[in-house]
């Protein structure tokens, strides 16, 4: 686990450097490279960002980041999984990053460097949301409208065949409907198991049409994706991340009593 | 379908009451006006909006949803002057609005309304009711923001009053009812409120425009005022603190 930096290296220096660090594979490091730079991006797309002062992030998984010095999000990416090498050209230190599915590649060209750094982070916890699992199911059998108007939940922790639904109910057109809830950000695992759920659930009840609804604090737009393609359905729920501090109440503690709400029995 | 035009300080005053609060917000448009719910990420603070189509100059929408990324439109009527007409136009073939700002053209991507769940706001009994001027309890609340990061508001059947204590310094609001546009209560009651939330709340009140103030000992606190020449009412709940010891 090592720290280190350069200030103001040479391109020279900088390649030396991070070459060193990114090819250490025991105790992945995090890169950091400020400076004038240059974003070459070819994708489904052609993007060229012109000169600018930015903040380079190689993430431990190979996920790339460019982050302008404003605004929030990164104005380019390479994801998880990415390969990055390192070059000198020109006297130009030359950070190449790309992935095969589907074909994307950047270059990033930088002819002026502030700093680089490298750290090895560990980092093992999932968002935190103010309730655990139990407790946005619990939100839900209390309030289902918070989902959908109309929705009924019937049953909580139905075992189906590829194992254990958080809950199951029907809409507003009596269509039967699987919700799986997930405490931290959805995943690409997180629409597969909806799905052999819902497969499952149509068997069971012998309807072609079941819906299935992930909810889960933070919903990627590639999971999104994913969820569209095989017609299930996500909702953002229980974003509420940390309190300001243990003396502020929330207005949910007003919104019921603190009680498990029951499952209504459905006819 | 939706097609307005209306007044730059109307949908700076939207902005100024609900970007302090969350960055998005679901739009909720009917062929009478908009409306919109929004809770804060920590659930501490509600904001409940409305606005009337003669708010607009001009007015035609369908019921529909818009799911608008509050940031980007602020930095979007940045651009605009007080008192410039701003035109707005839904595009469904993108799922755009399209805002014109003079000659200026400026296409907003929309947020998928799908994701953005309708919020409860909490059945309330509040037994209090003051009515005051927005400079008294601003100036109260800007007082307080030095000293503290919490204020007490309390009232009974003759005075209304806001309390704020740091480490070594204090302040002190008190405002007899003959000084308070209406003052009306079951009891005395008293509550704790966080001075960040609370001042962003009223901050967009200015003068002698009146707020309205509800509470009862230990519930949120819930705030009213008009905005957009009474053509447009905002209603904030906020969730109260404990007390500490």
């Amino acid at each position: 686990m090592l720290t280190s930096t350069i200030v103001d290296p040479s391109a020279a220096d900088a390649n030396e450097f991070l070459e060193k660090h990114y090819k250490s594979k025991a105790d992945k490091q995090m890169l950091l490279v400020l400076g004038d730079c240059l974003v070459d991006y070819q994708g489904r797309a052609r993007s060229l960002l012109d000169w600018g002062e930015r903040l380079v992030l190689i993430k431990q998984d190979g996920t790339v980041i460019v982050h302008q010095p404003v605004m929030r999000e990164p104005v380019n990416w390479q994801p998880a999984g990415s390969n990055t090498t390192f070059r000198v050209h020109d006297n130009q230190l030359i950070v190449r990053s790309w992935h095969n599915k589907p074909p994307e590649k950047m270059a990033i060209t930088f002819r002026g460097l502030k700093l680089v750094a490298t750290s090895s982070l560990k980092d093992r916890a999932s968002l935190v949301i103010a309730g655990m699992e139990a407790d946005v199911v619990n939100q839900i059998i209390c309030e289902p409208d918070m989902l959908e108007e109309g929705l009924r939940i019937s049953k909580r922790e139905k075992p189906v065949k590829s194992g254990m639904i958080d809950l199951f109910g029907y809409d507003v057109d009596h269509t039967p409907v699987v919700i799986e809830v997930k405490r931290s950000i959805a995943t690409i695992s997180a629409v597969h198991q909806l799905r052999m759920y819902v497969s499952d659930v149509k068997k069971d009840v012998k309807e072609a049409n079941v819906r299935g609804i992930l909810c889960a604090p933070r919903v990627p737009d590639m999971v999104k994706n994913l969820l569209s393609d095989y017609g299930l359905e996500w909702r953002e729920v229980a974003r509420t991340v940390v309190l300001p501090d243990d003396h502020q109440k929330t207005l949910s503690e007003f919104l019921k009593e603190k009680k498990m709400c029951t499952i209504e029995s459905v006819a | 379908m939706f097609n307005a035009k209306v007044k730059s300080d109307v949908l700076k005053g939207i902005i100024d009451v609900t970007s302090p609060l969350v960055n998005e917000a679901k739009f909720n448009v009917t062929s009478k006006g908009i409306s919109l719910r929004a809770v804060d990420p920590a659930h501490v603070a509600m904001v409940d909006l409305e606005i009337k189509s003669k708010a607009f100059e001009e007015y035609k929408a369908d019921e529909m949803e818009l799911g608008i990324d509050l940031d980007k439109f602020s930095g979007i009527m940045r651009l605009a002057n007080s008192g410039d007409m701003i035109s707005l136009e839904y595009d469904e073939d993108a799922n755009r609005l399209i805002i014109k700002i003079g000659n200026l053209v400026r296409k907003m991507g929309l947020i998928d309304t799908a994701g953005m769940p309708d919020s409860k706001a909490p059945n309330l009994t509040l037994p209090a009711k003051i009515i005051i001027k927005a400079s008294e309890l601003s100036q109260g609340v800007r007082a307080s923001e030095a000293v503290s990061d919490h204020l007490t508001l309390s009232v009974d059947k003759d005075t209304f009053e806001l309390f704020a204590e740091g480490d070594t310094d204090t302040v002190h609001l008190k405002l007899p009812k003959d000084m308070l546009v209406e003052l009306t209560t079951q009891g005395k009651h008293k509550s704790l409120f966080s001075i960040d939330y609370f001042s962003n709340m009223i901050k967009s009140v200015k003068g002698d425009d009146p707020i309205t103030i509800s509470m009862g000992t230990d519930n949120p606190i819930k705030v009213d005022f008009d905005f957009a020449d009474k053509k447009g009412h905002v209603s904030y709940l906020l969730a109260p603190r404990i007390e500490s010891d």
